[in-house]
């Protein structure tokens, strides 16, 4: 009953998303197609990260350190003169193998410890962007006068306006989506919520916590790459000031505020804290702009304050339970 | 045939010696019983056989395999499965997925196969499930299966527990004081389940404070003091060895 409803909910917003462009496309809302696709990345991240911060548990404050990897990462494949989906295969092995490289030592933590090398390692990413010149041309940021990032081609498809990324960063998020919830609902996936609950018990009972840990800490490192390939690839350079302690911050807070663990809920809360900014400026224009914080702020304390559980508080599913102990 | 024998086991915490020098034997399909007054070293005992806690000295043989020094997760998969003294379910999932992540050990799917969603992940997954709810109907616990773990009644998060290591497919079942906090009903349930367990071939290794429970259900009895195994033996011998009565009666004024 419920899984017929809420696949019509998915489907609903699937074609209102889809079919939102052709009304808006030349008219002087167009330019929300963009907020759209800058919302659908943070979607991205959030999906990624609720994997080990919503499944796992692990608390990651360093998530954009791998948004930054791969994004940067294909930033160099591309100028190297790779196309769009060579460049963000590589960059997503290099972000993995990093991810995991930083997970080895550091899994075997507890909760707080993680929290503190994972804030740690993304400051450190900040740092080595900002010095490392020979690769990364400093502040000043990729790619350097003279050279270029291409654009995305598809077959043979040139990806050039806006509502062209807006559809494929849509079906980016769709795929994510589906890749979400068939890891979820697998062997793997309890395994991750039974370490969330209780990591001795999940051990005691035969699951590699260990490496059942790493593999979720992979995993959301994928997402993350791919967000960064489809970040420079549309934006055409990047700078280490888009990957602050700020935005990690900003990710963590749309998992918690969407419901922990809940993939609608992570959704809807990436969908609000990345976009009521975005419209809020555009809106409020003017003298008003600079209160946008204050709102957003205000909006995130009354929706702590009356859904303490997130916006969409995760669900377990039901099972049939067959008819022969039902007393 | 001897499933688990310890030989020497010593654990020290810091200055305390919460086990020193215990010898220890379980053959097969038998209940044997941990007895003790509190802090004698029991459930260290356990976290001992389980992986844990490594010991400080002395070795632990499983089905002739010496197991200390491996990490929990493998010895469960060799056939050691626990409850804890204080329960420990995953309070957020429900009572079937909560069996279901016993099967963990064994079974395979990985990621791939549920990414694609390959007709091996389809009947692994129903695999599971059959067999998760197969169990949960032996501890009588079916109907309650899609209920979150936290919200069962405390009885029920004891036969759970004991579900969820049932699935493991454990041949040496541990239980520490599964009947404490049940009242005498729930008690007598519970002692009904544990010997349906041992009918199906698996041995167990129960710790219990309640006397009556112990000398009804045991084949065979070890008492623990201070750390110190004084005694073993079948519930009469026990009963009248003046050792335990000592321990019992006597020790926590010393
Ligand atoms: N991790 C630990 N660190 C330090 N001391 C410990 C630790 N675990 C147990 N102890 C000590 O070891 C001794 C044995 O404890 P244990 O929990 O094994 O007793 P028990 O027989 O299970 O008692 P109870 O009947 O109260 O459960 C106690 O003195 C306890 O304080
Ligand atoms: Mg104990």
């Amino acid at each position: 009953m419920r899984k017929v409803t809420s696949t019509t909910v998915l489907v609903v917003n699937l074609l209102i998303l889809s079919l939102y462009p052709l009304f808006v496309q030349g008219t002087s809302l167009s330019y929300t197609l963009r907020l759209g696709g800058i919302v659908g990345l943070y979607v991205l991240l959030a999906l990624g990260l609720n994997i080990t911060l919503g499944l796992v548990g692990l608390f990651d404050l360093g998530f954009m350190a791998f948004y930054a990897i791969g994004a940067y990462s294909a930033s160099i494949f591309s100028i190297g003169g790779w196309n769009f989906w060579y460049s963000t295969l590589f960059s997503i092995l290099i972000t993995v193998t990093l991810r995991l490289l930083l997970g080895a030592p550091v899994l075997r933590l507890r909760g707080d410890y993680l929290a503190i090398v994972t804030l740690g390692f993304g400051e450190i990413t900040r740092l080595i962007l900002n010095n490392w010149d020979s690769v990364t041309n400093g502040p000043k940021g990729l790619p350097r006068v003279g050279e270029s990032i291409s654009g995305i081609k598809i077959w043979n498809f040139e990806l050039t306006e806006n509502i062209h990324y807006y559809y494929l960063i849509l079906a980016v998020v769709f795929l994510a989506m589906i890749i979400s919830k068939r890891l979820e609902n697998s062997r793997i996936g309890r395994a991750w919520t039974a370490v969330r609950e209780d990591e001795t018990a999940a051990e005691l009972s035969g699951i590699p916590v260990t490496r059942v840990k790493m593999l979720g800490f992979g995993a959301s490192s994928v997402f993350a790459a791919i967000a960064g390939s489809l970040f420079i690839h549309w934006e055409k350079f990047v700078t280490p000031e888009s990957f602050t302690f700020w935005e990690s911050v900003l990710v963590v807070s749309m998992i918690v505020l969407g419901g922990i663990g809940s993939m609608s809920g992570v959704i809807s809360g990436a969908i609000l804290i990345s976009g009521i900014p975005l419209l809020l400026q555009v809106l409020l224009g003017g003298d008003f702009i600079s209160y946008r914080y204050l709102i957003f702020g205000i909006t995130l304390v009354l929706i702590i304050l009356f859904r303490p559980q997130g916006l969409v508080p995760s669900q377990r599913q039901a099972l049939e339970l067959g008819e022969k102990d039902s007393k | 045939m001897l499933l688990l024998e310890t030989k020497s086991l010593c654990k020290k915490f810091g200055g305390l010696s919460a086990l020193a020098d215990v010898n220890f034997k379980i053959p097969q399909g038998e209940i044997i019983s941990l007895i003790g007054p509190n802090g004698a070293g029991k459930t260290t005992f356990f976290n001992l056989l389980t992986g844990v806690t490594e010991p400080s000295s002395g070795d632990i043989f499983f089905s002739g395999e010496r197991i200390n020094g491996f990490s929990p997760h493998w010895i469960t998969a060799r056939g050691i499965a626990r409850t804890f003294q204080n329960i420990r379910l995953f309070p957020n999932m429900t009572a079937l997925e909560n069996g279901m992540i016993g099967r963990h050990c064994r079974t395979r799917n990985e990621v791939l196969s549920a990414l694609f969603r390959t007709p091996a992940f389809y009947r692994e997954e129903s695999e599971i499930e059959k067999s998760a709810k197969e169990i949960l109907s032996f501890v009588g616990l079916l109907p309650m299966g899609n209920v979150l773990a936290k919200n069962l009644p405390y009885g029920d998060q004891r036969k759970l527990e004991i579900a969820r290591a049932l699935l493991t497919e454990p041949r040496l079942l541990l239980l520490d004081e599964p009947t404490a906090g049940m009242n005498p009903s729930e008690s007598e349930e519970l002692i009904l389940l544990i010997e349906k367990i041992r009918q199906q071939g698996i041995s167990i290794l129960l710790i219990e404070h309640q006397m009556r429970v112990v000398m009804g259900i045991s084949d065979h009895i070890i008492v623990l003091d201070h750390g110190i195994k004084i005694a073993e033996g079948d519930p009469h011998q026990i009963q009248t060895n003046p050792d335990v009565i000592e321990a019992y009666l006597g020790g926590h004024h010393a």
